[in-house]
């Protein structure tokens, strides 16, 4: 089997600052019980890849903590690698970039050391897919592709044309991942010393005569999250059966840390409609149209619509939420109520009480 | 490597009252409260307790049990120079045999306990539901220099008959054991958890299986004798919750028990949670069209009609206009469109077909297997 290692980096968050004060995006929870990064980390899994680095910014606790020994991905084996790859100093992520490759410094040994690889896959954190990277490969090996780009709208097999036709068909596109042969990467780190272009796409685009590229396209679901409103209709986008169908009751698991939570208890007047709901939860009230997260109590009498709830929420009675979004362990006293917009939901910060 | 304590978990039994629940899987793999399996108890009371050696004795249906075992990592007992080993009934150089008791189980593991050379040895069985950290009956059977401690609960009188009943000294000195008692004279019932010293039980059980005549039975042979040998037994009295899930009502009843507003078992509790070995699913899902009130809903659920009163374990769909009341349904099990099931068990991967009807309120609990359906 061909050799592949995978990259996972983080793009800019100034879009989704209230959820990234204490931790990065990669680790921003989504969808009840999984965190972003689960997404891009078990569609690597699912094809096999078990070299993976990781970057994890300057905030990587949350990283750390919820990646531990890689167990749930099964990347706890002695041969697989699982690396949370260090943060340039001083380094933040810059708006417009793609992937900046000099995030990869000083890591250049983690990818200089695997002799073996023969191409790296990069995929951005905040992407929530279900990609199925192995027929991708194929295409990338079988073509002797230098460069592979995932793009996210129409048809896959749009894709067969010469390479020439290819080239620029990723342009303006929205980019799911970019695969790249491995000795391509080690030049541009060692040419880097010497300044010159560190955007991995600018890299392309600047060198797309000499290159073999090809544009793959992802004709599944996928969205990306940049912002308050992304997250928030992607979360409410697992309502529809076919997203959750997708991503969830197909032939690859999206894997996440476990928490051993009990089942969810309903109570005597509890009465849900249109819901995703996490284990470890006790429910006494109204919910529609929302994601309720693990180990959250809603109380007798409140109601919540449109809402997306993270872990350990606590809502007393009687509350009204209404298009809201609840950052992990937020409690919610008795009686209140909250309402945003479609267009604009109401965030509450991590931990806060109201 | 010397232990203070190693574990013998009892996980042979096939639980013949359970019926078509434990046709092709062992009583301790059965499913309880919709994601745990009965061993999961046992397991989870090691960890909390400190206990890092835990051999699980084997025979009936294995398969399934064993590959939920695995290493033991669910329930952190994969720790290096101990954690969980599966000991199967195998053969030697004098022939091969089954388990034929509780005792000869541990007996024909006598290797595997010296390899420990532990100073106690704790017994338990894999099919009871509570939570309990053994350390503290360990520090009491120290403190009272026993050869043997025995764990007990008070039992209601008049079911006192269905135990292994203790009567004990003001100081839970075990002064009389009787096994099943048709006229008991007391209350205080052994649970099946024992500690013995491992001098002590390593030669109770060479004499035990030159015996003949014996059944190899703890309750029936091996505590008898002891006591007849004038041995320090003690009990160590248990005040929390226990259930012997041993019949389909009893198993029906613990359950239902869970939907309570206080359940008696909290399992909500994280600081002795209980483990398991559980599949990454989704959450669960309820539609438009779904009703769901005074009940325990597992991941990866997809729920579309109405749910009452019930516990569904994982990956359960209820199709439109269904309705589950007042039962337990079981891994994948799939309830057809208007389809009506009450006062049922269902079990794993039983499919009800749309507008079927199965179970009415006022009959005894209905179980449902795969077998008789394909029938």
């Amino acid at each position: 089997m061909r050799k592949v290692m995978g990259i996972i980096f983080q793009r800019w968050d100034h879009g989704l600052q209230t959820f990234t004060m204490n931790r990065g995006i990669s680790t921003i929870p989504f969808g009840g019980r999984y965190r972003l990064i689960d997404f891009p980390l078990s569609n690597l899994v699912n094809a096999n890849i078990h070299s993976i680095g990781v970057l994890g910014g300057a905030k990587y606790g949350s990283l750390i903590d919820h990646l531990g020994t890689g167990q749930e991905w099964s990347l706890h084996r002695k041969t697989q690698d699982l690396a949370i790859l260090p943060a340039l100093e001083n380094y933040s992520v810059e708006p417009g970039l793609y992937f900046d490759l000099r995030e990869l410094l000083p890591s250049k040994l983690f990818i200089e050391n695997q002799s073996t690889i023969e191409m790296i896959i990069f995929q951005p954190s905040n992407q929530i897919d279900n990609l199925d990277f192995k027929p991708l490969m194929d295409e990338h090996f079988n073509g002797m592709n230098d460069v592979t780009i995932v793009t996210g709208n129409g048809r896959i097999d749009e894709a067969i044309g010469t390479p020439d036709e290819n080239r620029r068909k990723w342009q303006g596109r929205e980019i799911l991942a970019v695969m790249v042969q491995r000795t391509l990467i080690m030049q541009a780190l060692q040419r880097m010393n010497q300044g010159g272009s560190y955007d991995l796409l600018n890299l392309i685009r600047r060198n797309q005569e000499h290159l073999r590229i090809k544009t793959l396209t992802h004709k599944g679901y996928y969205r990306e999250i940049s912002d308050i409103s992304g997250y928030y209709q992607a979360n409410l986008d697992l309502l529809e059966a076919s997203v959750r169908k997708e991503l969830f009751r197909g032939p690859r698991t999206i894997y996440t840390k476990s928490k051993d939570n009990h089942p969810t208890q309903y109570f005597d007047g509890s009465f849900v409609n249109n819901a995703w709901i996490a284990s470890g939860c006790q429910i006494a009230g109204i919910i529609q149209n929302s994601i309720v997260s693990r180990e959250s109590m809603i109380g007798e009498g409140t109601v919540i619509k449109n809402s997306i709830l993270m872990q350990r929420a606590r809502i007393g009675k009687d509350v009204h939420l209404e298009h809201v979004i609840l950052d992990k362990a937020v409690t919610i006293r008795d009686r209140t109520v909250l309402k945003g917009s479609k267009d604009e939901p109401v965030v509450i910060s991590k931990g806060s009480v109201i | 490597m010397k232990k203070k304590c190693v574990a013998m978990l009892l996980a042979g039994g096939q639980g013949s009252r359970l019926g078509v629940l434990t046709k092709s899987i062992a009583k301790p793999a059965v499913l309880f409260g919709g994601k745990y399996r009965l061993i999961d108890f046992s397991l989870s009371n090691c960890y909390h307790s400190n206990i890092g050696i835990v051999g699980v004795l084997t025979q009936y249906q294995p398969l399934e049990l064993n590959s939920y075992i695995s290493t033991g990592s669910a329930w952190s007992l994969d720790n290096v120079g101990g954690g969980v080993t599966i000991l199967p009934p195998y053969q030697n150089r004098y022939g091969a045999s089954w388990y034929r008791g509780t005792a000869d189980a541990i007996y024909q593991n006598l290797y595997f306990l010296q390899s420990y050379d532990p100073e106690h040895v704790l017994i338990i069985s894999g099919d009871h539901i509570y939570k309990m950290d053994y350390s503290e009956m360990l520090n009491n059977h120290i403190k009272n220099h026993a050869d043997l401690t025995i764990g007990g609960l008070l039992v209601e009188p008049e079911e006192a008959s269905r135990f292994g009943i203790m009567n004990t000294d003001g100081e839970n000195r075990i002064l009389e054991f009787e096994e099943k008692p048709e006229y008991p004279k007391g209350n205080l019932a052994s649970m099946g958890i024992y500690i013995f010293r491992w001098s002590v039980l390593k030669r109770l059980l060479k004499e035990d299986g030159a015996k003949e005549e014996s059944q190899h039975d703890f309750g029936k042979n091996v505590i008898p004798e002891s006591l007849a040998q004038g041995l320090d037994v003690f009990a160590y009295p248990f005040m929390g919750y226990w259930r012997d899930v041993g019949t389909i009502q009893s198993y029906y009843d613990a359950q239902m028990e869970l939907l309570l507003q206080t359940p008696p078992l909290n399992l909500f509790d994280k600081d002795f949670r209980i483990y398991s070995n559980h599949e990454s699913l989704p959450p669960h899902f309820i539609s438009n069209d779904a009703t769901v009130t005074d009940s325990l809903i597992s991941d990866g659920c997809l729920i579309c009609g109405e749910v009452k009163h019930s516990i569904l374990s994982s990956s359960v769909i209820v199709e439109k206009g269904a309705i589950v009341e007042n039962s337990i349904l079981l891994k994948n099990v799939k309830v057809g469109k208007n389809a009506r099931v009450r006062h049922s068990i269902l079990d794993e991967g039983v499919v009800i077909l749309t507008d079927e009807e199965v179970g009415s309120a006022d009959q005894s609990v209905q179980l449902i297997g795969k077998e008789e359906q394909d029938a």
